[in-house]
């Protein structure tokens, strides 16, 4: 009963601040709502990430050639698969197209005729050389849907122009926005790949326990090849999205350090105001760990309120509006930005963490300095 | 002498809209991880796929798993990074032990 | 031991900044006792100790040396934690400045000791509307005191004094902001709360308070002494 009247004080008394607290409660809203952002949307990316590439290759092996990835001799698929432990092995054909009149980068993907359709494609996978399927992204710059023409300018500058047979859902832009499917033919013959070379290959490895062992044999036995595991995939995504790399977060930190001012100043700095009034309120009769319980609840009220404030706009603005505030930072010099809906993936740790790190150091900052206020004797009061 | 029942009540219904928001993605998440997800794993599967269509600007940001240390320095000489998705992303990494090749001597 | 000796002073010092430049020594060797029931005016010049002699009383403060004894338990020996019980059970205080809290609300100023106390929210605000009632506040309960007449703001103070229903009032100067009509509604209600057997202990050098017909005793001070006792 009695922390329910300090309570009630407390609001009283942070009601007299009105303009004050709430300008304040919104600042560190605001904050919370950032850096939860932030958070959430790295987070849903790598989980995203994590459950959708579980079905990636295996292993993949590139050339390189004077330090730079080259394109790779298929003589090397029959070297790969003396190897133990090795099932299918085959060549992959994809590369980057500039697109002049749109100033984007596509990735051109070439695949076999045979593929079967996918569920996340209106029509379907390309079948014969002049055709092709394309993401979100690019069917946006080119103003362009199923049955159109797709011009592209090819190495020996003669614009090619492909049917386009299918497009992607939105769906899948996370993994499609800017890519362009072709027949493997056709990106051959486009691209003019010298003939007994391919970008990479895709090797099978039938034991995933081995999957080390065999990038080893194939760097031994072909020493100008990279081969890449599927576990470094992973841990290139798991470290992508790591905040503490973020400039995103770099920045923010900025701005939270602005905020610890404003709140350091606010809520710390006591007036001679609040000095004397906790003067008074020792005077009548209030305990230093009641006034020390006063303070505390001005801070949880105006911390937690923010805090879940804070969290309700992060989660709506990351998960219901698709991060609008925070794209153009993520975006950068992309042209083809992918419109992406994530998969409200939550961290509940990492909610408990935000909540740790926001309200606690807000409640220290507002009790500790009324320590010392608190414990000298009320007779300053009578002193006016 | 009502605020401390008004601020409760008001905690409480931010920690329930909160929580039905939570509820919400968790139900999002199960229809999410019955179709779409698997759908996209397919994909990935089938056209053989290795990064997010996230960032376009640049090899090493386009496909980071598929890049090395150097690659920034490939696309523009004097090119630090595509700032900010250079700086989010860490290009590729310094091959690990299992693919360096053991120095004969 | 003396008989019934409410507050009981024994050779109190009472010394500011002690071994600092600014030393100031407040109250030297001052001894005296308060019977329950009581009327004490503490009288003598500004700068003679009346203030301190006061606080000391009230267990705002503790003597530098000497002892203060309410209902004999030795102020100084005990922690701060029941220091406050004494001053919220024992003591009722009027200041000079009234000290309110200026943007509050007058029920909430007066419900001010009971925040701490462990009784219901209910109870609170009941015993603060009757002491509403008793002084006349009833229909400005929710104006904020710094919009109150100097006279109400004065009635607010003596309302939260009393609120906790304390066996002594403490008065620091309590006419000093106040014409003299509200000096006598002041008196007035000093003078009711007399008779109704509670301790008053007034510091004042106003003639109209310490040669008021009520006053039982009155203490001389000058320079942190006492000089004398009216009627010795």
């Amino acid at each position: 009963m009695r922390h329910l009247k300090i309570l009630e004080y407390a609001l009283s008394s942070l009601l007299r601040r009105k303009y004050k607290n709430l300008s304040l409660v919104a600042v560190y809203a605001f904050t919370v709502s950032i850096l939860a952002s932030i958070l959430f949307l790295t987070h849903a990316l790598k989980r995203e990430a994590v459950a959708v590439f579980s079905d990636a290759p295996d292993l993949i092996v590139q050339k390189v050639s004077a330090g730079r990835h080259d394109l790779i001799p298929t003589g090397y698929l029959d070297s790969i698969r003396t190897i133990a432990g090795v099932g299918d092995v085959h060549p992959r054909y994809w590369g980057y197209y500039f697109d002049a009149m749109t100033q984007s980068n596509f990735t051109f993907l070439g695949i076999n005729e045979n593929l079967a359709g996918l569920e996340l494609v209106q029509g379907r996978m390309p079948a014969e050389k002049g055709e092709c399927t394309i993401g979100q992204g690019v069917a946006q710059a080119q103003f362009t849907g199923v049955g159109d023409q797709l011009v592209l300018i090819d190495s020996r500058r003669r614009s090619i122009s492909f049917r386009i047979v299918g497009i992607f859902d939105a769906a899948s832009n996370l993994l499609s926005n800017d890519l362009v499917l072709m027949t493997q033919r056709g990106l051959r013959e486009f691209f003019d790949f010298p003939s007994g070379r391919a970008t990479d290959i895709v090797v099978e490895v039938y034991n995933p326990d081995e999957i080390s062992t065999v990038a080893a044999k194939i760097k031994k036995m072909l020493p100008d090849t990279r081969p890449i595991a599927k576990a470094e995939l992973f841990r290139t995504y798991d470290s992508v999205f790591n905040w503490r790399s973020g400039m995103m977060l770099t920045l923010f930190s900025a701005a939270l350090v602005a905020f610890s001012i404003l709140a350091w100043d606010k809520a710390a700095g006591i007036s001679g105001d609040e000095k004397g009034e906790i003067g008074i309120l020792k005077a009548v009769g209030w305990d230093i760990a009641d006034i020390l319980e006063l303070k505390f609840w001005e801070g949880i009220v105006i911390s937690l309120t923010a805090l879940l404030v804070g969290l309700t706009v992060a989660f709506v603005h990351v998960f219901l509006f698709n991060a609008p505030l925070l794209t153009p930072v993520l975006k950068g010099w992309s042209v083809l930005f992918p419109t992406f809906r994530l998969t409200p993936y939550i961290d509940l740790y990492q909610v408990f963490v935000i909540a740790l790190l926001t309200v606690t150091p807000y409640v220290a900052c507002t009790v500790i300095p009324s320590w010392k206020a608190a414990v000298t004797d009320p007779e300053m009061v009578m002193r006016g | 002498m009502k605020k401390h029942r008004i601020f409760l009540g008001m905690t409480l219904v931010e920690c329930l809209v909160l929580g039905l928001l939570f509820f919400y993605s968790h139900t999002v998440l199960e229809t999410n991880e019955k179709k779409l997800i698997p759908a996209k794993q397919k994909m990935v599967k089938y056209l053989e796929l290795t990064d997010l269509s996230i960032w376009t600007e640049a090899r090493y940001t386009r496909h980071p798993s598929q890049a090395d240390l150097f690659t920034p320095f490939q696309d523009f000489p004097s090119a630090f990074e595509h700032f900010p998705a250079g700086s989010i992303l860490a290009p590729g990494r310094p091959a690990d032990s299992t693919t360096t090749l053991q120095i004969r001597r | 031991m003396m008989e019934a000796g409410l507050i009981q002073a024994e050779g109190v010092d009472k010394i500011y900044n002690r071994g600092k430049p600014d030393e100031i020594r407040a109250l030297t060797n001052v001894s005296l006792q308060i019977k329950p029931g009581e009327v004490v005016v503490l009288k003598g010049p500004s700068g003679s100790g009346k203030t301190s002699l006061l606080s000391l009383i009230g267990c705002m403060a503790r003597p530098t040396s000497g002892r203060v004894l309410v209902r004999d338990k030795d102020v100084a020996k005990l922690p701060e934690r029941f220091l406050t019980q004494i001053r919220r059970k024992t003591f009722g205080f009027i200041f000079q400045q009234f000290n309110l809290i200026r943007k509050a609300d007058v029920l909430e100023n007066i419900a001010l000791p009971l925040f701490p106390c462990n009784m219901t929210m209910a109870e609170t605000r009941e015993r603060a509307e009757a002491i509403l009632d008793r002084f006349g506040l009833s229909g400005k309960r929710n104006r904020k005191v710094h919009r109150l007449s100097g006279g109400e703001q004065q009635r607010v103070a003596i309302a939260r004094a009393l609120i906790n229903n304390p066996e002594v009032l403490i008065a620091d100067e309590p006419t000093a902001h106040l014409d003299r009509k509200l000096a006598e509604d002041l008196a007035e209600i000093l003078s009711a709360l007399h008779r109704d057997g509670k301790t008053v202990i007034i510091a004042t050098h106003d003639p109209f308070l310490y040669d008021h017909p009520f006053v039982d005793r009155i203490i001389v001070m000058q320079d942190g002494r006492i000089e004398g006792v009216i009627p010795s």
